[in-house]
């Protein structure tokens, strides 16, 4: 009996194992997994993180099923965990080791223990999963608050399985201390109580997250758009440190402007005053928005339209020197007058690498190295091309008192009051432009609209008349609208910030400013939308063409369309009178490099390090800047002027290897005399041979292969995309674990073919059970032996009962079988199986192996029925 | 429930338990299982005791038995019936000494005790010292007397019928007495065709139990009961034989559980059990068909549901071990 007793605890132990440990560690996975996102100092293990809280969690578990007391334990292991950190300390030698040691210690130290306490709170203390909850909580919480840009997504993400598990474990913790049997139907009734219960809850979170949906969305969105309380709401900072422009444009209570003094980067804008070295500033723009979410009051972007001009490649995804083209933006921006092609380049510091920013239209890119001496500084550079109005001078833009820029600006309007109407644009076009929410809340704006607009027949007019209202003053001489960066949030929950914003606050900043102009705009059928990106200043008096960006300057503004003219750059932002000027002198542009005249990658198919000549089969090559790709051509090289670089390491020519994947740079002066061919072939014929070649970059594949994974990490993940993606798992689960009966018996059956003779015996008696118990062919109260004869062989005329009786012989008889015995057991199986099946359709035994109910009942005790 | 074709005997050589079945069941029909049972206590040189109402035909098992086996001459094995009745003294049933007039001394007189098969009909209605007068043979196979120690014959098999306890003017044997008999039978009625049958030829049953054949000797009879000590036992076996003794001392429905004593006898039995079903070896199966006869008698239970449920209970668990066990 003693042994019934143990092995009933082994159970209830195993059961809780199961039940509570098990979801506990997870969750803990779960938790050290997103907190080491925060914490460097956790310095990414989470893996063994949460095993060290298991073992705790486990071990404590284990032992408080004991009559032993929580407090001496508990100091004991205190005590054995401080000798440890002690000798540690002693027998660490090396400073650093030791540090590093005993860190490692004290988060194992401090997991191990709280894993202990959790342990010994889950057995013993009847109210300890609350308690354990409100502390996972709380840990999300404050995880959630680390966090720099929250979505609902995120938010869901990180607080569902909490939440979840909270729930859970209450009722696990309570349903398992309350039963004290745990024979086989205790174990059936329990899971199916539990997956009811699961699913419940489940459907529960899922239906109120489905329903609450927007309003959850709103409501974030009320708490800084996209980003939380007191964030820039132009730009997002990255987990890398790296800051780039926002993908939508929500209207928050609060833009923080970073007061980082740092700039993000500078650029070289190759545009100025024809005929003289005045500088021509800019805007630079990054992304176009053209769609507006009523909902959220949020500006989006729609890459879908087909008339799309929004150029925005990843320029740390294109390899170095390589270019990349898209002439349809040319075609989609629609205007051909006062345009030319401007070049930049853009040297970024703290603007993530993989931001794209030009002005205007940008149809071409190409990434370029940063010098040596500036490596430090710039993390890369690019080099872009864009279509650019000479119309949209950042002096024609800019909206501001100065009389002198004032004058300036009617040179533009001038030129604008002879585009022609809209009668002759596409008529998709004007209606995705000129979109106008149906809500009658917006209804008001209307009505603006016709004021502004009356007694006006131009659209340049019009639009002045809208950047006119937002600069009238009352009759203080005080400006009605101003500019602030905390223009607070209408206190109905709910109720649009956009006509908070133009008809009670009057303040705000740019993204207010310009959703406003383009719904004036778009209620007078004027085509127009909301860009972002960066206010482009001229502050550089030494280096002419050099311009610096700050987090300040981060901008939206408007753009308007004029046939014939294209998209024209309004800002109708007040100016800010607290606006600080940028705190810093502008720092030293980096040198440009030359311009390279050729750049061709491909693999070397051979070096001459004594003559310094090598060739190389090409497959892409670009010349001045045109691309002609996938070429299988040899170029003879001359490296004796020629630099070698690996890993941005310069190395000596000796490095350059057979098979070396490279990108050969040459910007000789030699090349300038030779104009690009048709194909390549012809222009490679033409080059001198062997051409002059400046840098050569070994390309790192082993780097190249970790960026590719990098790009790989999702980026930002709708949340349908999580409900999904839960759905999928939920039903793979679910169906895993329907398929298990199958799976057990495909397992028994494989070891009937793999085993020797006795064993063989065993599994076809395994697997004949338990085929015969999945399709339900009762054994009631007979033994095994009697079922085979008076049940299974009769119903299915089957060999069943002679094989049990070999099959007992073998197992109690203590003699091994005989020749004739060996090779009925080898030959039983599968004409019992097909006989068997031949009774049942196929239909019937597929639903049959789905019942997990009776596969429950083959592996637990049967229930003693009682005699009647 | 007892398979009547397909278990079929397996070893050589242990036809004659077979045939002895058999011919046993030209005069009982529809008793298979409790003729195995009697065959088994036999084997196992144990006693039986058989409880049921008059007229299930408990009489005739006895006297079938006896019949089918050979004495030492030529006829049957010596067959003694004693009825009990409240005013049976011990010596009545073992003999008393009486006064040779020719000798000048007393001569033993053999009482009915001295026989090969001895049926004790309605044990339960002879007073308390009688029954332990019997008992005491039945466990030492001697009967002393005075200075004088008797032996009985090397096969002494006792057949004890008791009615139903509920039934007045009885004198219900105590759990220690009861711990003698190997096992404790139930006979139950017979189906309605095999009744049918009965009823049909029922003027030939005295005369088939006149006329059965004598199918084995005595000698016979004990080489099979040393045939049975040398039948192979497997450890797990033992164990759950173990298993169920001491779980029948733990659960919380029985208040005195199984001896070490009855776990013995329990041995014997599955060992003889075996032998009957024809195999050298013992099966789960026969600790399922066993454990029943040879442990309900023995054990006190609280209450009437643990009488109907416990012992299923411990044994089902065991059963379920076993056929999950893999053993080699």
């Amino acid at each position: 009996m003693m042994q019934v007793i143990k092995k009933i605890s082994v159970l209830r132990f195993l059961a809780q194992v199961l039940f509570i440990l098990l979801p506990t560690s997870l969750i803990a996975l779960f938790i050290t997994w997103n907190t080491s996102h925060y914490f460097t100092m956790l310095k990414e293990q989470w893996m063994s993180q949460a095993i060290f809280f298991s073992s705790g969690l486990l071990i404590s578990y284990f032992i408080y099923q004991f009559r032993f007391r929580f407090l001496p334990l508990f100091l004991l292991l205190v005590f054995a965990l401080y000798s440890g950190y002690a000798i540690l300390d002693n027998y660490a030698v090396g400073e650093f080791d030791s540090f590093f040691i005993s860190i490692q210690f004290l988060v194992f130290a401090y997991l191990f223990s709280f894993g202990w306490i959790c342990g010994w709170g889950l057995k013993r203390v009847s109210f300890f999963p609350i308690i354990l909850s409100a502390i996972l909580l709380m840990i999300s919480l404050v995880l959630i608050s680390k966090t720099k840009e929250i979505t609902v997504g995120q938010m869901l993400q990180s607080l569902t399985p909490i939440a979840l598990y909270g729930v859970y474990i209450i009722y696990t913790n309570e349903a398992l201390r309350n039963t004290e049997k745990t024979n086989g139907r205790f174990w059936w009734r329990f899971s199916s109580r539990l997956v009811l219960f699961c699913s419940l809850l489940l459907l529960l979170f899922g239906a109120v997250v489905f329903i609450m949906y927007p309003q959850i969305k709103e409501r974030i969105a009320d708490y800084g758009g996209q980003g939380k309380e007191g964030d820039n709401s132009m730009l997002k900072n990255n987990q890398d440190g790296t800051v780039e422009n926002k993908e939508s444009m929500g209207l928050n209570g609060n833009n923080k402007r970073n007061s980082n003094p740092e700039p993000l980067f500078c650029a070289h804008i190759e545009n100025y005053f024809p005929g003289t070295d005045i500088p021509n500033p800019l805007y630079l723009t990054s992304f176009h928005f053209t769609k507006f979410d009523t909902l959220t009051e949020t500006f989006e972007r729609d890459s879908l339209i087909k008339f799309n001009d929004e150029f925005i490649p990843d320029p740390s995804r294109i390899p170095l020197f390589f270019t990349y083209k898209d002439s349809t933006r040319l075609r989609n921006s629609f205007g051909f007058r006062k345009r030319s092609t401007i070049e930049i380049e853009v040297y970024k510091k703290r603007l993530s690498s993989k931001a794209f920013i030009s002005p205007s239209t940008g149809f071409f890119v190409q990434p370029i190295t940063v010098e040596k001496d500036f490596q430090k500084e710039f993390t890369s550079a690019y080099r872009a091309k864009s279509y650019v109005s000479e119309l949209n001078s950042a002096y024609f833009v800019y909206n501001t008192d100065d009389p002198n820029i004032r004058g300036f600006q009617e040179q533009r309007f001038n030129e604008l009051r002879k585009a022609p109407g809209y009668a002759n644009m596409d008529k998709a076009f004007m209606d995705y432009y000129t979109f106008f929410p149906s809500d009658p809340k917006y209804s008001p704006i209307k009505s603006l609209a016709d004021s502004i607009s009356q007694g006006k027949t131009k659209v340049i007019d019009k639009v002045i008349g809208v950047r006119d209202y937002f600069l009238q003053k009352n009759a203080l001489g005080e400006q009605v609208y101003a500019y602030s960066d905390n223009p607070g949030i209408p206190g109905l929950p709910g109720a649009s910030k956009l006509m908070y914003f133009l008809f009670e606050s009057k303040k705000g900043y740019c993204a207010y400013y310009a959703a406003a102009t383009v719904f004036i705009l778009r209620a007078m059928k004027i085509p127009s939308r909301v860009v972002t990106g960066f206010l482009t200043v001229d502050r550089s008096d030494k280096n002419k063409g050099w311009y610096w960006f700050y987090e300040d300057q981060s901008h939206g503004w408007v753009q308007i369309y004029f046939p014939e003219y294209g998209w024209i750059d309004f800002d109708t932002t007040v100016s800010n009178e607290e606006a600080e000027q940028s705190p810093t002198p502008d720092g030293t542009p980096p040198m440009q490099p030359p311009k390279p005249l050729m750049a061709a990658s491909g693999k070397i198919i051979s070096v001459d390090t004594l003559k310094k000549l090598s060739v190389m089969r090409m497959n892409n090559l670009i010349f001045k800047d045109v691309e002609y790709s996938s070429i299988s051509l040899d170029l003879n090289m001359d490296l004796r002027v020629a630099n070698v670089w690996k890993d941005s390491i310069k190395m000596p020519i000796a490095a350059l290897k057979k098979g070396d994947d490279v990108m050969c740079v040459s910007y000789a002066e030699k090349l300038k005399a030779y104009s690009a061919e048709k194909t390549a072939d012809l222009l490679v014929r033409k080059l001198p041979s062997p051409a002059p070649i400046d840098e050569i970059y070994i390309k790192d594949l082993s780097k190249e292969k970790e960026k590719e994974a990098d790009k790989t990490k999702a980026e930002e993940k709708p949340v349908t995309w999580y409900l999904k993606h839960t759905l999928f798992i939920a039903l793979s689960i679910f169906l895993g674990l329907f398929a298990i009966p199958a799976i057990v018996y495909l397992y028994y059956r494989l070891r009937i073919k793999t085993s020797n003779v006795n064993h063989r015996a065993y599994y076809t008696y395994k697997a004949a059970t338990f085929l015969l118990n999945q399709l339900q062919v009762n054994r009631q109260n007979l033994t095994l032996y009697r079922f085979a004869h008076q049940s299974v062989d009769p119903r299915f005329h089957t060999q069943f009962g002679r094989f049990m009786n070999i099959y007992l012989k073998l197992k109690y008889a203590g003699q091994s079988l005989n020749a004739d015995e060996s090779k009925f057991v080898e030959q039983f199986y599968p004409p019992f199986q097909q006989s068997v099946r031949k009774s049942f359709g196929l239909f019937t035994r597929i639903k049959r192996f789905f019942n997990l109910n009776q596969f429950i009942q083959y592996y637990f005790l049967p229930e003693p029925e009682s005699k009647s | 429930m007892e398979n009547n074709q397909s278990t079929a005997p397996v070893e050589r050589g242990l036809a004659p338990i077979e045939q002895l079945i058999q011919n046993m069941e030209t005069v009982i029909r529809g008793k298979r299982t409790q003729i195995k049972q009697v065959i088994t206590c036999l084997i196992a040189r144990g006693h039986i005791l058989m409880e049921d109402n008059p007229g299930t035909g408990k009489t005739v098992l006895a006297r079938t038995l006896a019949g089918s086996i050979a004495g030492n001459q030529s006829h049957s094995a010596e067959f003694k019936r004693v009825q009990f009745t409240p005013d049976l003294l011990p010596m009545d049933l073992l003999g008393t000494h009486v006064f040779d007039d020719v000798k000048k001394e007393f001569i033993f007189k053999k009482g009915p005790l001295f026989c090969n098969i001895l049926l004790a009909d309605e044990i339960n209605r002879a007073s308390p010292k009688v029954q332990s007068a019997l008992l005491e043979c039945m466990a030492e196979n001697q009967i002393t007397m005075g200075e004088m120690t008797y032996k009985l014959d090397r096969l002494f098999f006792t057949i004890a019928t008791q009615n139903p306890i509920e039934m007045e003017g009885t004198y219900p044997l105590p759990a220690a007495q009861l711990d003698r008999f190997a096992m404790k039978i139930y006979f139950g009625y017979v189906d309605e065709a095999t009744e049918m049958d009965i009823y049909n030829n029922y003027l030939n049953i005295s005369h088939s139990l006149e006329h059965i054949r004598q199918v084995m000797n005595i000698n016979e009879i004990v080489k099979l009961q040393e045939e049975a000590e040398k039948v192979f036992v497997h450890e797990e076996i033992v164990k759950a034989v173990s298993h169920i003794v001491r779980g029948s001392r733990a659960h919380e429905g029985i208040s005195v559980g199984a001896s070490t004593r009855s776990g013995i006898s329990f041995l014997k039995c599955l060992r003889a059990y075996a032998l009957v079903q024809g195999r050298s070896f013992v099966i789960e199966d026969d600790v399922q068909d066993i454990t029943v006869p040879v442990l309900d008698h023995r054990l006190m239970y609280k209450n009437k549901e643990a009488k109907q449920n416990a012992l299923s209970q411990i044994l089902g668990k065991e059963m379920d071990r076993l056929s999950k066990l893999k053993l080699y």
